[in-house]
């Protein structure tokens, strides 16, 4: 071999020698460099994608350019309606610079903000509201974990876009993401809060002793596989009942029964894709719990015998700990990988403020990403930057609202239940938030009154907080005199802290309940119409109050507490613009009534069921009355045994709750309404 | 010819020798192999394969230009450089043969590329259609906007058309001459009862159509007459049939044409059989599964029918038409015309019963509405329709969106029997809205998305073909570095050229000043010399649908692929045969 030819050996060998020892070195340096806290978090997920590498070199000192050309483009294409293109060429550009939050930001309010109100139906809104979400949550928060603006915005989407009503299809929004919540969470009880934390714990659970969040496994499966594997070898039982179900569901559709409800499954098909969605919906479909009979519409309809074995045995008691057991598996592993939520975190939010939240709610995730936030980038944000002033109010924001629409009772439609559209969604206000939002508004006063020097009385925050106050006083009052004492304490607090000024504060004494009225009524008549949550949350408090008066037999108060409800439906009518003008009064009056007697704790009464029948019989005369018995056979009928109707009341559901006379013309107007040609999309 | 042929096939094996060749394909197959799989579009599949045929299509043309410029200035700048040329020079070979023949083999490996290519795009783009679609609208815009070729029929404009619409008030556009009618097949059995009575008149009718349908035969239009007991109609079905026309449009007697035919004053509806607006019915076999009312019922089809079923059109169910009410997992719903329920078509129809099943086209409306402060979109209704239509308008109420181009789909059937259409739009918002007249259009099925695909590719081979001529005209007097910088500086301005001129300032009355004059006088010269490349690229024409027509390809062939490219030949035939290949040094 000639000399030349050794050398090139030789420098041949080294190079890949060296490369090696480069290649081995890499990692250990970068977990120093980590531990050292000298390189970004997101650097972590980021050598997971080596595409980021590639297209943030490949152009060398081009990639302005580029980018400038590509951000032009975008524009031009949205412009001329092609927007099939504008999510492309947003992901290119965040990608050529995945270290700048503010291109994350921008492309993900542009889908969800700019390009959704330029397409026209709902799926198309929602698509792109979704896309704008997903960018940020899974792209731009995991390679960017301390930009505190990221959480910010997708906050704001989650309180604003969806759980807001500026976009006329927000309830679109609402639906679509109550429905996925629920088929993987369920319903929250409707119970006490902690019986809301107490369902909620077992997934938190799960999370800590069951989960790897490990940010560079998020998301790479639905369900991580040595986790499940772990979670089998530990719980025998759960193995088998995984490996029964699996056996069952082949049974229940080997016979050729193809139910649209469940997926066919093998009988080989390995155990982690059944814990998926088969599990879920099969559970959703079948089980009697709480989480899901609180929004089914009626029991359990196997098709045949084989699906009626299969809902009894998903009803057996003696598998209830295994079942469980995976059911918190599988949602804290989707929550992680798919929502990019840790349920642990969850669970802390419920506890720190002690609050019943309903998952269901898209300002529960608002406040959800706010508060991880500012606790993933703890220690790096100042308090003066103002996207941690904004982070900490759209988080005061998600809590305060819930006062007024923390309740959510969402039911998907009986003949078409994987339709949104169909199905009934109804808000309702929580007053059980109003101490923790009270809490969340004096804590933000603190961090943001100090820096600035003011004093308490006079911080910047000081009209905005006595409105909310002002509004939730009214709320109580209107939720009956067992609410008073709390809208006291809180007409108290205002004029101890803040001592506003007007006639309605003069001479005012707080534990004084003619006080409060007088108060109550100058704000409504002096403070011009209300906006629509906060009318709405009057006006059910104040029917809730008025029917559960007239359960005891107390028809001066129902006239007082109904009057009174007429009296802000006026208010609010007055001055609402056509879009947000409510239904009519005798609407909301019907379903307070409805709700009160088919699921009472839905509306946090406790009404026994002969109090329930006798209401049901004293509005047989009422024009709603047809309406009224098609609500009570949809919700009560079906669970008149399960739910001890009938020990109670001793009596058949139809002679319980008899048929109003004009009930039969009324299914046929119904009837004919559907028939009737649809001229307009 | 034997020469160029030669030189042709000679260059194109050297090219094929060449490095920069096999960079070129390396690039080539990496994008079309990547592309696919690293494309999301906007998360629908649509919006995929949208993506995927414009990037595929725009990255095949980037590097197919750049290998053609780089290859033949590189041949010819070459065979100078490295003075191989001597070698044909004392050939007996002309020097335009040399030239030609080298322009001929780039172009031939560009062809060879471009089908493969082609290829490849369009098998990705047809396995991508067979991928599950995000929901049934997206499906339905597979079907019905990305694998179709749409023309544009713009309506007569009033003279107020770019008037704001003030609140509370409509205005309304016709489009005329829509050929396709629709079809009534109460009609079609009025006439078959009729034509069974009164076989005498019928052989007079069909003896006075057949002129008439052998001349639409000719406009590739009117196929087929559909009458029950006449031989002359039988032989002309089968006829028809035999070329695979199976498209169904009634004329009514009150169509002028028809009527002159047919006797005026005959209340007899003729069946035709015509080359649709509407593009192509799908057909196939569904299934009743309830029956609703007297007008309802609803059904349940396979994939292959209901992909093509949306909320809004009309569907035959035995022959009898109903517009589709509501649509979820292959499930539909048809109200049927008052008119229709007692037919035993729509009467007898009961549950489980098979049922044949054909989905009308539909047009579309292209629109794009503005108007101060209407971000949100402005609230209103669009009526479309046809007085003479026996089907109700349609309307749509809503909010639609603003600053944006946007389209609705028409069914077909609203069209009237003369090809007339109406499309209403009424202000339902506070604020003035105007219309933009230049986007106002009715989009048709014009063709395939096959033929279009291959006009696309035709253009981009015409736009090679040039590029390769620029290539030998810059190499047959430059050297190679300059030459390339020469076609670098020519392809921008073939690329941006509508953009340049809008940017290029036009000489005004009295101007003087000679620097404006001058540039303008290049600008005006390189638009004669050089073509324009966006109006060769087929990718916005693919992904949004919009046919490519014959005339368009026939006259950007002859004008880039010809004209163009012939100047650029003969040019560097002239330099080239002028060159002082070799010095003689004594």
């Amino acid at each position: 071999m000639s000399r030349p030819r050794v050398l090139q050996v030789i420098f041949v060998v080294a190079a890949v020698g060296f490369a090696t020892a480069a290649v081995m070195l890499r990692r250990p340096l970068d977990r120093i460099s980590e531990e050292s806290g000298l390189t970004s978090p997101g650097n972590v997920v980021a050598e997971e994608h080596p595409q980021l590498a590639v297209w943030t070199t490949a152009f060398g000192g081009l990639r302005a350019p580029v980018v400038a050309g590509l951000w032009i483009r975008a524009d031009q294409h949205v412009q001329a309606g092609r927007f099939y293109d504008a999510k492309q060429l947003g992901d290119l550009i965040c990608q050529l610079q995945p270290r700048f939050p503010g291109v994350w930001g921008y492309h993900s309010w542009n889908m969800a903000w700019n390009i959704s109100v330029k397409t026209k139906t709902r799926e198309q809104r929602w698509l792109w509201v979704t896309n704008g979400m997903r960018l940020l949550r899974d792209r731009g928060i995991p390679l960017n974990p301390r930009a505190l603006g990221l959480y910010k915005d997708l906050a704001w989407l989650f309180y604003s876009k969806m759980g807001g009503h500026t976009d006329e299809m927000h309830r679109y929004y609402k639906k679509r993401w109550a429905d996925e919540m629920q088929r993987l969470l369920g319903a929250p009880p409707m119970g006490t809060t902690d019986e809301v934390i107490d369902a909620f714990r077992p997934v938190a659970t799960m999370a800590d002793r069951r989960l790897d969040r490990d940010p560079r496994r998020q998301g790479r499966s639905l369900i991580q596989g040595d986790e499940f594997a772990r979670l089998l070898a530990d719980r025998p039982a759960t193995r088998a009942y995984l490996a029964e179900l699996r056996r069952r569901l082949a049974d229940a559709l080997g016979a050729g029964v193809v139910h649209p409800r469940v997926r066919r499954v093998a009988d080989d098909e390995p155990l982690i894709d059944i814990a998926d969605e088969p599990l879920l919906r099969t559970y959703n479909l079948f089980s009697r719990d709480e989480a899901v009979r609180n929004w089914r519409f009626a029991a359990p309809d196997p098709v045949d015998e084989r699906e009626q074995r299969l809902a009894e045995w998903i009803n057996d008691d003696a598998t209830r700990e295994a079942r469980n057991a995976l059911l918190a598996f599988v949602r804290a592993q989707k929550l992680w990988n798919v929502y990019k939520m840790d349920a642990t975190f969850m669970l802390r939010i419920m506890e720190k403020w002690h609050i019943p939240l309903d998952w269901r709610m898209c300002r529960a995730h608002g406040l959800y990403w706010n508060s991880y936030g500012m606790n993933v980038c703890e220690g790096v944000m100042a308090l003066d930057d103002l996207n941690t002033v904004n982070t900490g109010r759209t988080l005061l924001f998600c809590l305060r609202d819930m006062v007024f629409y923390g309740k959510v009772m969402y039911r998907p439609s009986a003949s078409d239940p994987l339709d949104p559209d169909k199905a009934q969604l109804i808000r309702r206000g929580d007053w059980r938030f109003i101490k923790p939002a009270q809490a969340q508004q004096l804590e933000l006063i603190e961090k943001i009154r100090e820096p600035r020097g003011e004093s308490f009385k006079e911080n910047i925050y000081r009209a905005g907080h006595i409105n909310w106050l002002t509004d939730c006083i009214k709320m109580l009052y209107a939720g009956g005199r067992r609410r008073w004492p709390l809208a006291k304490d809180l007409l108290a607090w205002i004029k101890d802290n803040y001592d506003p000024k007007g006639p309605e504060w003069e001479r005012l004494d707080p534990r004084s309940n003619d006080d409060l009225r007088r108060f109550v009524r100058y704000r409504l008549t002096q403070n011009g119409s209300p906006i629509i949550s906060v009318a709405v949350s009057q006006i059910e408090a104040a029917l809730i109050a008025a029917l559960e008066h007239l359960t005891d037999g107390n028809t001066g108060q129902h006239a007082f507490f109904l009057n009174h409800a007429q009296r802000v439906y006026g208010l609010y009518q007055r001055d609402a613009p056509p879009r947000l003008k409510l239904a009519p009064f005798a609407r909301y009056y019907y379903e307070v009534l409805a709700h009160m007697i088919a699921h009472p704790a839905s509306l946090g009464t406790q009404l026994d069921k002969k109090a329930r029948r006798a209401l049901y019989v004293g509005f047989r005369g009422a024009p709603f009355a047809p309406q009224l018995y098609q609500h009570v056979r949809l919700f009560v009928e079906p669970n008149w045994q399960a739910d001890g109707w009938r020990d109670e009341l001793e009596v058949s559901f139809k002679t319980a709750f008899r048929k109003p006379p004009d009930y039969d013309a009324f299914l046929e107007q119904q009837r004919r309404q559907r028939e009737a040609p649809a001229t307009a999309e | 010819m034997s020469g160029v042929w030669a030189v042709a096939r000679y260059t194109l094996s050297q090219c094929l020798r060449m490095k920069l060749a096999a960079v070129f394909l390396a690039a080539l197959a990496v994008t079309l192999l990547v592309l696919p799989l690293a494309l999301e579009g906007d998360g629908t599949l649509a919006g995929r394969i949208r993506s995927v045929l414009t990037y595929s299509t725009a990255t095949v043309s980037v590097l197919l230009s750049f290998m053609t410029v780089l290859l033949t200035v590189g041949i010819v700048a070459g065979d100078m450089q490295a003075r191989t040329v001597f070698l044909l020079a004392v050939k007996p070979l002309p020097r335009w043969k040399y030239i030609v023949g080298r322009w001929a083999g780039v172009v031939l490996l560009d062809a060879a590329l471009l089908a493969i290519s082609g290829g490849a795009i369009y098998a990705v783009a047809q396995h991508l259609r067979e991928e599950e679609a995000l929901n049934h609208t997206d499906r339905v815009a597979v079907e019905t906007e990305v694998f179709v070729a749409r023309s544009a029929m713009r309506p007569r404009l009033r003279k107020d058309a770019s008037e704001p619409i003030a609140p509370g008030t409509s205005r309304r556009w016709t489009v005329s001459g829509v050929r396709a009618s629709p079809v009534s097949v109460e009609g079609r059995a009025r006439l078959q009862a009729r034509l069974t009575e009164h076989h005498a008149f019928v052989r007079g009718v069909s003896a006075n159509l057949r002129p008439l349908l052998e001349n639409a035969r000719r406009r590739d239009a009117i196929a087929e007459a559909w009458i029950t007991g006449d031989e002359r109609g039988r032989g002309i079905r089968a006829r028809v049939e035999a070329e695979g026309r199976r498209l169904v449009v009634v004329y009514r007697a009150g169509n002028e044409q028809l009527a002159e035919a047919l006797r005026p004053g005959q209340s007899v509806t003729v069946v035709l059989v015509e080359h649709r607006h509407g593009g192509p019915q799908t057909r196939g076999e569904g299934a009743v599964v309830a029956r609703e009312s007297h007008l309802r019922a609803a059904f349940e089809a396979l994939d292959d029918v209901a992909d093509h079923i949306a909320v809004g059109e009309y569907v035959g169910i035995r022959g009898v038409d109903g517009r589709v009410e509501h649509f979820r997992d292959n499930r539909f719903t048809v109200r049927f015309l008052p008119r229709d329920a007692h037919r035993p078509q729509v009467a007898d129809l009961t549950a489980g019963e098979d049922v044949p099943v054909t989905v009308r086209p539909s047009l579309q409306l292209r629109y794009e509405l503005s108007g101060r402060g209407t971000s949100g979109g402005v609230f209103g209704q669009w009526t479309a329709g046809s007085a003479r239509s026996p089907y109700p308008p349609l309307r749509i109420r809503r909010r639609f969106p603003a600053g944006t181009i946007d389209t609705l789909a028409i069914p077909e059937r609203l069209v009237g029997p003369g090809g007339d259409l109406f499309v209403e739009f009424t202000n339902g918002s506070g604020v003035n809205v105007t219309v933009d007249e230049d986007t106002l259009s009715v989009l048709y099925r014009a063709g395939g998305f096959t033929g279009n695909f291959l006009r696309g590719f035709g253009l981009m081979l015409a736009q090679m073909m040039f590029l390769a001529a620029l290539g030998v005209f810059a190499g047959s007097f430059l050297s190679f570095p300059v030459g390339c910088l020469f076609c670098a500086a020519m392809l921008p301005f073939a690329m941006m050229r509508s953009f340049i001129a809008d940017a290029v300032k036009l000489p005004r009355h009295g101007e003087t000043d000679p620097v404006v004059w001058i540039g303008h006088g290049a600008f005006r010269l390189m638009q004669i010399l050089v073509p324009d490349f966006a109006r060769t690229s087929p990718s916005d024409a693919l992904a949004a649908g919009r046919i490519i027509p014959w005339r368009e390809v026939i006259e950007l062939v002859g004008l880039t692929g010809g004209l163009q490219c012939v100047l650029a030949i003969t040019f560097a035939c002239l330099i080239f045969r002028k060159r002082e290949l070799a010095r003689v040094q004594v």
